[in-house]
């Protein structure tokens, strides 16, 4: 057991945290940084190098290992910095299951942010039983023709691309008649419209296809393999890792620390209570998450295992956000735009997002713990 | 960096797993067993235990990690060696004497939690103070300094009734007690910050075993048990909290490890914090599942002869033990809010 950088790793977090300290003041963060803030951070960190540690160098990554997406996430959140790029586990995708020409042809535009992706999973009959997907994918010639609707898709309506699940042979067993597409989202018969979640905002679209033309080379993995990639996804988007929660909480904590110390009246018990556990939950999910990218890089990771760094980084999204609701008083209540308030709302989409908390703890109990199913 | 147990910790934990089998309280399967410490203590010789753990002043330490391994695998099937007591508590604390302790079987007493305050017939409680035969104890003078005592076996009271069953709990009076060194320098003041970052692990560590042996066994009930005609675990009402459960079992878990870790490599402001969130959070979380435990098994869950209370009441016991969560987190904030988290941040220790 060793959570001690070696010489290369203590180096790169050297360098990390002058290039880091050198970029403030940041750009104001908060639990949902406004997609054009997190762009320009997304093409400063790239400008850098610091995007695609650990992708391969011949798709535009720097082929480190992965303890070096760890030690990033480390010095953005300690700095209070704004946090890594959210869709970076969709490149990975793309690296792992596309062919020689897909992998040249969309990781590297996916990595330089100049091609933004979107995830075409959830339906309106489709949420927790995500493999009952409806949408329909019908060969026709050399391509196939796409129809449905999708929901709760993350910036759907900026997307250029969509990584889009359907179903393509209605006959065969429910977890194998699915399929993964890449869809250029300017095709004919795309339409999206971003619709308006309980913060206000309109972060989530639906996506409609009426009939969209996608060539069979477009296909990522195996036609009837979608479920194989669909997982696959799931488990790096469950993993605090990828999606930049963990930098943007702890960035959080930096940031409270800082206003309860400039502030010494604010420091009750209540409050230093309230966030010392806020902060504990986030040190938690901090040490859990390098422990499982560890263990990813290794080759030696359950996918199950995702389930838990979920619930985990469910619980500090939470605790992280009731915390500071308490540590602050009642005055965020005043303001529905405000960061506490914003936090508050954001954070209970952490139950449900990415697979509910409850699909997590069934898939803990039966794969982890050998429960019987239900 | 490696996020994972060497090799030969795990053998390490296998033969404490395997020393379990022997001299566990709990034999895994709901049972108990009377064991005594004598027993325990005597079974466990062969291992070695005591030398795991190297807490020199004004050197390096080693074995942290190691001695986390050993007390959550101890905790885990209930062997009641005094291990946390006498080789986490007390032997770096005699270690400040020098070598005027060798030899002796030490429990410690000091005031770690402010229960002996409530004792008028007691200045501190030895706890886990199986097989001691000498005590040594911390304190704080009228100037506000600290020193260390040691006190005969003599001024040692009868032992206490105590909740936890599992080990043994006694009063001290510190009147007899002689000095035997103050705790004066730069290097005696770290020595005493990191030996208690170590016992908040310890505990921390002890707490990890409580939980995952009570769920364990929780688990294997829920796999087995029937009810309307099937097994109670493929009940969502059942199977999630064990699921909740065991998330937390795997953050305090890592959390603990990272304390030991950093009780050996970090400083001692890095080792204390990393601490206060094992234990904090390890009290917390443990109340909750032990609690859980016991409903998970229904009726049986509440007789004596199950198992689920021994877990219950250590749970409780340590978690008041060196002070719960409340405190913990609040300490823990107080230090993020004065020196910044920028002071403890990651990665500030040196390369491995």
């Amino acid at each position: 057991m060793d959570f001690g950088d070696s010489a290369e790793h203590a180096a790169f977090r050297s360098r990390v945290r002058a290039w880091i300290d050198a970029r403030r003041p940041f750009p104001a963060t908060g639990s949902e940084t406004s997609e054009a803030q997190l762009d320009e951070w997304h093409a400063a960190l790239r400008a850098e190098g610091l995007v695609g540690l650990s992708l391969p160098t011949d798709v535009g990554g720097q082929g480190l290992d992965i303890m070096y997406e760890n030690i990033l996430l480390e010095e953005l959140g300690a700095a209070g910095a704004p946090p890594i790029w959210r869709r970076g586990y969709l490149a990975r995708t793309l690296d792992r299951f596309g062919t020689a020409e897909q992998r040249i042809r969309f990781v590297p535009p996916a990595l330089a942010g100049t091609e933004k992706w979107c995830q075409g999973f959830s339906e309106p009959e489709a949420g927790s039983d995500l493999a009952s997907v409806r949408t329909r994918a019908v060969q026709d010639g050399a391509g196939y023709r796409i129809s449905g609707q999708k929901v709760w898709t993350s910036g759907g309506h900026r997307a250029d691309w969509c990584l889009l699940l359907a179903r393509t042979d209605p006959d065969a067993r429910k977890h194998a008649g699915l399929t993964c597409f890449l869809v250029d989202m300017t095709s004919t018969g795309v339409l999206a419209r971003p619709f308006r979640q309980l913060t206000g905002e309109n972060y989530f679209s639906e996506l409609f296809f009426d009939d969209v033309l996608v060539p069979a080379g477009n296909i990522l993995g195996e036609a009837g393999g979608g479920w194989r990639v669909t997982a696959a996804i799931l488990s790096l988007e469950r993993g605090p890792a990828d999606i930049g929660f963990l930098s943007d909480f702890q960035s959080a904590v930096v940031a409270t620390a800082r206003a309860l110390a400039s502030r010494p009246g604010l420091q009750t018990p209540d409050a230093m209570l309230a966030f010392g556990r806020a902060a504990a939950s986030v040190e938690l999910l901090r040490l859990r998450a390098a422990e499982s990218l560890y263990n990813r890089g290794d080759g030696d990771w359950d996918p199950a295992e995702a389930s838990v760094d979920k619930l985990l980084m469910a619980r500090a999204d939470q605790e992280l956000a009731n915390g500071l609701a308490e540590a602050f008083g009642p005055a965020w209540l005043l303001e529905s735009g405000g960061d506490v308030t914003s936090r508050y709302l954001w954070s209970r989409a952490a139950t449900i997002r990415g697979g509910t908390a409850e699909i997590q703890r069934t898939i803990v109990a039966t794969r982890l713990l050998g429960l019987p199913r239900g | 960096v490696r996020i994972r147990l060497t090799d030969e910790q795990s053998l390490l934990q296998a033969s404490i797993r395997a020393l379990g089998h022997k001299a566990g309280i709990s034999l895994g399967t709901g049972a108990w067993a009377d064991v005594t410490p004598d027993d325990a203590i005597d079974a466990a010789a062969p291992i070695g235990l005591g030398d795991i753990l190297q807490t020199p002043v004004g050197a390096p330490w080693s074995g942290c990690v190691e001695a986390v391994v050993v007390a959550s695998e101890l905790a885990r099937q209930l062997v009641p060696v005094p291990y946390l007591g006498s080789s986490v508590m007390a032997a770096p604390l005699a270690a400040l004497a020098g070598s005027e302790l060798a030899g002796a079987r030490v429990a410690t007493a000091s005031d770690l939690t402010g229960w002996a305050a409530s004792h008028d017939a007691a200045d501190a409680i030895a706890w886990d103070s199986a097989g001691g035969t000498s005590v040594v104890a911390l304190r704080r003078d009228s100037s506000g300094g600290l020193s260390l005592l040691q006190a005969p076996w003599s001024s040692v009271l009868p032992e206490l009734d105590a909740t936890d069953l599992t080990r043994r709990m006694r009063l001290v009076r510190l009147d007899e007690a002689r000095p035997l060194a103050p705790v004066r320098g730069e290097q005696a003041r770290e020595h005493i910050v990191r030996w208690r970052a170590l016992i908040l692990t310890g505990v921390a560590a002890d707490l990890v075993g409580v939980m995952a042996g009570a769920l364990a066994i929780a688990a294997a009930h829920a796999r087995t048990r029937r009810q309307f005609g099937r097994a109670i675990g493929s009940f969502q009402a059942v199977a999630h909290p064990l699921a909740e459960h065991h998330v937390s079992v795997q953050a305090a878990r890592i959390a603990t490890y990272y304390a030991a870790w950093t009780v050996e490599h970090g400083s001692p402001a890095q080792a204390l914090q990393a601490a206060r969130v094992a234990k904090a959070f390890a009290s917390e979380a443990s109340r909750a599942a032990t609690e859980a435990v016991v409903q998970v098994h229904g009726g049986i869950g509440f007789t004596w002869e199950h198992s689920a209370h021994l877990f219950l009441r250590r749970a409780a016991f340590d978690r008041g033990l060196l002070a719960d969560e409340r405190v913990h987190y609040r300490d823990y904030a107080a230090a993020l809010c004065s020196t910044g988290p920028g002071a403890t941040r990651p990665g500030a220790t040196g390369p491995s």
